[in-house]
């Protein structure tokens, strides 16, 4: 997916924003004095610098004319990715490891699948057997490598 | 005698059985951390972090830093090979280095990036040596405001000496301090951003935010990527001694100029490499070579690498601020084992303080074997294929953060900051700064609190004390240094 907007526009969009919602959100806590900081004081302080420089970002960017677009995000593989980990993590204590590493093999290498099917089996093949050797059987991890517990 | 009984101590441990294997260990994986672009110190670090919860704190700082300086030793090789930058401190390698490669002289300029390596390391751990336990106990009367000015110098130094826009970067190091305030305030006992989850009340784990922003976005943004380009040709790797009379001199600079700038927190060795290529350029009688493959361009920046790299270890292990995202990774496996960084690391722990002195020596002995008879394996391993790379690195990272406390709800976290992570990277937002308000965050709040409380909310306690004053003055002109001349050069681009 393409983005047209300036980097510099975005970046600053997204402190500002932050920064107003850290502001508001600390507003909830105890905000004490500057002799007694409470929760609050602290975030909120942050949350307003956020803004200072979310702000000077826009405002540098529009005075030195930097308009240098985001360009090609990828989106396909920010979402496999993620996915791959959360599957993972939904998994790996009721389904065990075996299951676990065969969605994050799948979600790095969905594209190979079907061209060298032999080459990602052997990865994950490899891979397990190196994950259950170290972390199951060298440090002991409560892991195992097939469960069926939901 | 105390001094030798110390480094007797640190002989004990750096050359016990196990350490001398995480030693090497950590200078190989480096080494090839190092050699491999797109695959940076953090993000091996990062992916190595909750297995060192298993290990002993000694065994797990001599792996991590070996895997640190180790990679600032090989990122060289990268450089010169392949004219890619692994860190934003190889540009100036790749600026000389490549053009000898050009011209057919590539081992002699990889032999000089290592001998010149070594050689400043090994004034580096001297000065560690001599320098460390005097300002250890100099930082035992720092009270709360010099605390507060140092981590503030540390924060800003990060933030302004990357070479992205200035207020992204400081933008990105509050972010970091926000992550940090996640979870029960120590105070008071308040929650604060737990949003009702009872996995948020502990705070969000170090390495959890560490492996999301560095591993999981490398994957996401390599998945693609699955070859690699040519690689120049290597022959001979003896340097001639015109080459070498020409490097004597570049490698001293280099070294004093590293080491010094190493000692203040939060520079980086991206300051150390650019300000020595600097200087170089400047002393040279014709200075038209530079750029072209000149010998004092890469032995001058790659001593003021190295040295740099080490001597960063100065304010880590005495103050315990980290001077960079790598340090502070090691920081964080430290406090994962229980050991508050700080000045009483040297009192307390004196076995991890000279074990990892002595290990370093010992790691730059074997990264000079590791980088010149052995430097085409490597050369060779440029051609590994990312396709294997990658999920690999999923599967020890996703393993790794469920096995630091058992809790798959980490997992989601990490995921989360591996797509921000991602989308931070196409805004050209560095992570480093985050990571390292993340780490200070909590004791910036802390020693601000304690400061502005001993002062009964007078500011002034901060310019009044002459240590903070000076240090708040360093950030100011650190500050101002660097965000005029980059303006200019913007303007100059465009008109």
């Amino acid at each position: 997916m393409e983005i047209k907007a300036a980097k510099s526009t975005c970046a600053g969009v997204i402190f500002v924003a932050l920064g107003i919602a850290a502001f508001l959100k600390s507003q909830t806590y105890p905000i004490g004095t500057i002799t007694d900081m409470g929760a609050g004081y602290i975030p909120a302080a942050i949350g307003l610098l956020l803004v200072v420089f979310g702000g000077a970002t826009l405002i540098r960017a529009r005075a030195v004319g930097d308009r240098e677009a985001v360009g090609m995000v990828d989106i396909g593989s920010l979402v496999s990715v993620t996915v791959g980990v959360v599957l993972f993590a939904l998994t790996i204590e009721r389904l065990g490891l075996a299951v676990g590493v065969a969605f994050l093999v799948l979600c790095t290498c969905y594209s190979r699948i079907l061209k060298h099917p032999l080459e990602v089996l052997l990865t994950y093949i490899v891979l397990l057997a190196i994950a259950a050797a170290l972390f199951i059987y060298g440090l002991g991890l409560p892991l195992q490598i097939f469960r069926l517990n939901f | 005698m105390g001094l030798l009984d110390n480094l007797y101590l640190g002989l004990t441990v750096a050359f016990s059985l196990d350490n001398v294997f995480y030693c090497l260990l950590g200078a190989i994986l480096g080494t090839f951390v190092g050699v491999l672009p797109g695959l940076s110190p953090p993000t091996v670090i990062a992916v190595l972090l909750p297995i060192t919860f298993y290990m002993s704190p000694v065994s797990a700082v001599i792996l991590l830093a070996g895997i640190y300086y180790g990679a600032h030793h090989a990122m060289a090789t990268t450089a010169v090979m392949l004219n890619l930058p692994g860190e934003p401190s190889s540009v100036v390698i790749c600026l000389d280095g490549h053009p000898m490669a050009v011209k057919g002289r590539a081992g002699a300029a990889l032999s000089i990036s290592a001998l010149s390596s070594f050689f400043a390391g090994f004034v580096a751990l001297a000065i560690i040596i001599f320098f460390a336990p005097p300002l250890a106990s100099a930082a035992l009367s720092f009270h709360a405001p010099e605390y507060t000015a140092t981590i503030v110098l540390a924060l800003v130094a990060a933030s302004v000496i990357s070479n992205k826009d200035i207020f992204q970067t400081l933008a990105m190091a509050c972010v970091g301090l926000l992550i940090g305030c996640v979870g029960t305030d120590l105070n008071s006992g308040v929650e604060r951003f737990t949003f009702g989850s009872r996995d948020l009340i502990d705070g969000i784990e170090f390495s959890v935010v560490a492996v999301g922003l560095f591993a999981f976005t490398e994957v996401i943004a390599a998945v693609r990527n699955v070859n690699l380009s040519k690689v120049a040709k290597m022959n001979g790797l003896l340097p001639t001694r015109e080459e070498l009379s020409l490097a004597w001199k570049p490698t001293l600079r280099g070294t004093a100029l590293g080491s010094a700038l190493g000692i203040l927190p939060g520079t980086g060795p991206f300051l150390s490499t650019f300000a020595s290529y600097a200087l170089e350029r400047r002393l040279a009688k014709d200075p038209s070579r530079f750029g072209k493959g000149a010998v004092e361009g890469i032995a001058g920046p790659e001593a003021a690498n190295n040295a740099a790299a080490l001597t960063h270890f100065i304010p880590m292990l005495t103050l315990g601020i980290p001077a960079g995202a790598t340090m502070a990774l090691m920081l964080g496996a430290l406090t994962m084992q229980g050991i508050p960084p700080g000045p009483q690391v040297m009192t307390k722990h004196p076995e991890l303080f000279w074990g990892l002195i002595v290990s370093m020596g010992l790691g730059n002995i074997m990264l000079l074997v590791l980088n010149l008879p052995l430097v085409g394996i490597w050369v060779r391993l440029l051609s590994i294929p990312y396709r294997f790379l990658n999920p690999t690195i999923l599967v020890f990272c996703c393993v790794g953060v469920y096995a630091v406390s058992n809790n798959a709800f980490d997992l989601y976290v990490a995921a989360g900051f591996g797509a921000l992570g991602y989308l931070l990277k196409k805004l050209d937002c560095e992570p480093a700064p985050l990571v390292l308000g993340l780490v200070l965050g909590p004791m910036l709040e802390e020693y601000l609190r304690r400061s502005l409380l001993l002062s009964h909310g007078d500011p002034t306690v901060f310019i009044t004390r002459p240590i903070s004053c000076s240090l708040l003055a360093l950030t100011l002109g650190l500050v101002v240094y660097f965000a005029w001349p980059r303006r200019e050069k913007k303007e100059t681009v465009e008109a």
